[in-house]
């Protein structure tokens, strides 16, 4: 599970708000999908759930855990793939992994079986033994994402995991996903494209301009904004705010 | 010539950004007056040490009726040092640096690019070359009277003195890229060839302080000392034609000012024509990494698991070791620079009429001042040490991918430590080296290299952690270019001016204790290290308080 509870976020002493004042909660086994244009508040608001930013006001709780007053606990519970996949590119694939299962105290057993697993499932296993400096954008997003589930996490967590992907690799993401919910655990993933959050998610909030505009299923934000597709919902949304700050 | 001046431009506002610290748009003003009052502190201290060796050089010479020596010393140090440090540095900015994907494109000649980035380095070196020359000629006019012409002369030869060693480093790297398969093995080809220079330099020394000299004088050892020094020194220029005519340039113009632009625009001209032809191509094979292609057997792959701390700890080392723009500016650097220290200083005794051993015979007698001997040989070479403050760019390195640090479930104590280590290695690293030359190379020395060995090792604990402490505040994580994270300017600036203020307290305290005679000098040692010992605990104490702020890094 996870809270937001007023959250807001200031980046130094800017006056500006990228983040404003959101609440929103994600259940456990829930596939949650976070949209909303460039420079909206997405990454922002997943690195005060990473741990990465300290809230400037409000709330933010893993499982009931507060992330800023507990957070190697909160840490634990996550798997985090970052923005842009930016990982360490003198490592090899292989002692990447190797680090991170070390980060989060797996043992040499579940390693290697999720390794075994999760290196086939993405067809990144002839890669793994040369450096990352060598990859593709699209195998370093594949490796971070592996790299999240190296511990098996509770939630798991992507900022804009779809980018640099083929086709055939944002498919075997998508269904990891629904794989990862039905066996219980938290999605939650941002993304500007509509198209994935529409077919995959149960539930969606949109942000725009740092505040929450809308959020709930589907069904619900299209029969609240009487629309037929997110798309639609996504810009009517969207353009009625910037309307709302020009007036 | 537009695209020239545009590529210049280039170089210059990297290194003009490399030196500010990115911030708030509000608080930018008030960091920039702090920054500059700071620097400005920095300049006026270092300067301070370098004008009080200048009036005490002079207070030599003078009456020895040679006072242009001091003007050629300064000229011969100014060019050694462009050699020593240029090496690495020309090596890594040439070819390390990964800007060049982002030039390499442009519809520009490769031989402009080329000169271009051997002009930004020149530049750099020119800024510390003026540091050294023009406060030397202005003393040595106010001994000897107001002369424009060698002010003139002083500022032609600050511009000119750094060409020709930082374009025979050029060379060296233009050289080095030619050995086959040198893209794929870069960094094992770069750390032997370090090593190769290493030991070469290692034996010279080594030969020279060993030999012990013939009879030594009751008197005048210390003039002996200078005396050594001006023999090395005028051997050295006048063995080296080009050196001499800028040496002698400074000191007397005429014709060897005229040889000197003839030398240093040959040079320059040598490495354009033969390393700039096909610079670009060879440049961008830095950006290639090598595919092993070995697969890994994964039913065979055996996995363990390990601590965080010594997870961390490899991560830091692999990649120090596996990015050449950090295994030349750092690990090499580190490796070569103390033994260079010890090495210069032994060379340039060695010349004296009796030899080191002869004349740490006169000087001690006794044996009990080998102590105070070994406290100086310390100071040198942590002067160097200071130098070399990668620690103040430990975690500016961790740049974009800082987020990935900062989800990790570890205590942030544990990575600071994990840096903390890496900085110890690559300070320690070099002080082995040094330590084995004072033992062997120095006549009567040997039962002294492990206090010196123990002492530099405090004093780059103190270095580290400061260094540390003062990246943590303040990090500069948008670099693109790893040259440029190795170089993030300020903080290694500000860190090198607490380090070598701490240097400096402790050269005066040294003095206060053994004047006024408040501790005997056979207890010297204990009160030294008792010192040490003390700016430890004070380094450590301020590196943890310092720990907070990696939380706050982005904010
Ligand atoms: N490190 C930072 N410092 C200052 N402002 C930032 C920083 N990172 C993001 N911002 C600002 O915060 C807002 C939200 O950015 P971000 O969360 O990255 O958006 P998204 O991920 O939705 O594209 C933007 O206006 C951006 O300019
Ligand atoms: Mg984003």
């Amino acid at each position: 599970m996870i809270e937001f509870i007023n959250v807001s976020k200031e980046y130094g002493k800017s006056g500006k708000r990228a983040v404003d004042d959101i609440s929103f909660r994600v259940e456990t086994g829930e596939l949650f999908g976070f949209i909303g244009p460039n420079g909206a508040g997405k990454t922002t608001t997943i690195r005060m759930l990473t741990g990465t930013l300290t809230p400037t006001a409000g709330r933010v709780l893993v499982d009931g855990i507060d992330v800023t007053a507990d957070q190697i606990a909160a840490k634990k519970k996550i798997g985090f793939v970052p923005d842009g996949a930016d990982v360490f590119d003198r490592l090899s694939g292989l002692e990447y992994l190797n680090f991170l299962a070390d980060m989060y105290g797996v043992s040499a057993a579940d390693r290697k079986a999720r390794m075994d697993k999760y290196l086939s499932l993405f067809e990144l296993t002839d890669a793994v033994g040369n450096r990352v400096a060598s990859y593709s954008k699209g195998m370093r997003q594949k490796l971070a994402t592996i790299g999240a589930l190296i511990h098996d996490p509770d939630i798991w967590v992507m900022d804009e995991p779809m980018m640099g992907l083929d086709p055939k690799a944002a498919f075997i993401l998508k269904e990891e996903m629904k794989r990862q919910c039905d066996s219980g655990k938290t999605v939650f993933f941002s993304t500007h494209v509509l198209e994935v959050a529409e077919k995959l998610c149960e539930k969606i909030a949109v942000i725009n301009q740092g505040k929450l505009i809308a959020q709930g299923t589907l069904e619900q934000l299209k029969s609240a904004e009487h629309a037929d597709s997110l798309e639609q919902i996504f810009l009517e949304l969207t353009d009625a705010e910037s309307e709302g700050e020009e007036a | 010539m537009t695209q020239f001046l545009a590529l210049m431009r280039l170089e210059f506002s990297q290194w003009k950004t490399s030196m500010n610290v990115s911030a708030g748009t509000k608080q930018k003003k008030d960091r920039k007056v702090s920054r500059a009052l700071l620097l400005l502190f920095l300049v006026g201290i270092i300067g301070a040490y370098l004008i009080f060796f200048e009036i005490k050089a002079m207070d030599i010479l003078q009456p020895l009726g040679n006072p242009q020596l001091l003007l050629k010393f300064l000229t011969f140090a100014g060019m050694l040092i462009s050699l020593v440090f240029g090496l690495f540095q020309v090596i890594s900015s040439l070819y390390f640096s990964r800007d060049i994907a982002i030039i390499g494109y442009l519809p520009v000649r490769d031989r402009q690019v080329y000169a271009a980035r051997l002009c930004g380095q020149l530049l750099e070196e020119i800024a510390i070359n003026a540091v050294f020359i023009l406060p030397g000629t202005v003393i040595y006019m106010t001994r000897l009277g107001f002369s424009a012409a060698l002010l003139l002369r002083a500022l032609l030869i600050t511009c000119l003195a750094p060409v020709l060693p930082l374009c025979v480093c050029a060379l060296l790297a233009g050289i080095l890229t030619k050995i086959p398969g040198f893209w794929r093995h870069r960094e094992t080809i770069t750390t032997a060839f370090t090593i190769v220079v290493l030991i070469a330099y290692i034996a010279l020394c080594a030969g020279f302080g060993g030999m012990t000299g013939a009879s030594v004088d009751d008197d005048g050892s210390f003039q002996n000392m200078i005396m050594g020094l001006m023999n090395t020194l005028d051997g050295a220029t006048v063995s080296m034609p080009p050196v001499r005519w800028h040496a002698e340039g400074l000191a007397f113009g005429g014709l060897n000012l005229l040889w000197a632009l003839l030398a240093d625009g040959a040079v320059f001209a040598l490495a354009v024509l033969l390393f700039g032809r096909d610079y670009i191509a060879c440049a961008s094979r830095g950006l290639e990494t090598a595919v092993t292609g070995k697969k890994v057997d994964m039913k065979m792959l055996r996995l363990r698991s390990g601590s965080a701390l010594a997870a961390l700890t490899k991560r830091e080392i692999s990649e120090m070791v596996r990015t050449p723009a950090y295994l030349t500016n750092g690990l090499l650097m580190s490796l070569i620079m103390p033994s260079m220290m010890v090495g210069i200083l032994l060379f340039s005794l060695s010349r004296s009429p009796e030899g080191i051993g002869g004349l740490l015979e006169a000087l001690d007698p006794t044996g009990t001042m080998r102590v105070l001997i070994a406290a100086v040989m310390t100071a040198m070479m942590g002067m160097l040490l200071g130098m070399n403050s990668s620690a103040a760019t430990s975690v500016s390195r961790e740049g974009r991918r800082h987020p990935l640090f900062r989800s990790l479930p570890v205590e942030t104590k544990t990575i600071v430590l994990s840096k903390l280590i890496m900085g110890l290695i690559l300070q320690g690293i070099g002080l082995i080296p040094a330590c084995l030359l004072i033992a062997f190379g120095v006549p009567g020395m040997a039962a002294y290299a492990p206090l010196v060995l123990l002492w530099s090792f405090l004093l780059s604990f103190i270095g580290t952690c400061a260094g540390l402490a003062v990246d943590l505040n303040k990090p500069k994580m948008d670099w693109l270019n790893e040259v440029q994270a190795m170089k993030s300017g300020f903080n290694q600036i500000i860190s090198l001016l607490i380090y070598m203020a701490m240097l400096g307290i402790l050269v005066f305290a040294s003095y206060l204790l053994i004047d006024k005679r408040i501790v005997p000098v056979e207890s010297y040692g204990y009160a030294l290290t008792g010192m040490l010992l003390i700016f430890c605990v004070l380094a450590w104490l301020w590196l943890n308080h310092n720990v907070k702020y990696y939380e706050r890094i982005g904010e």
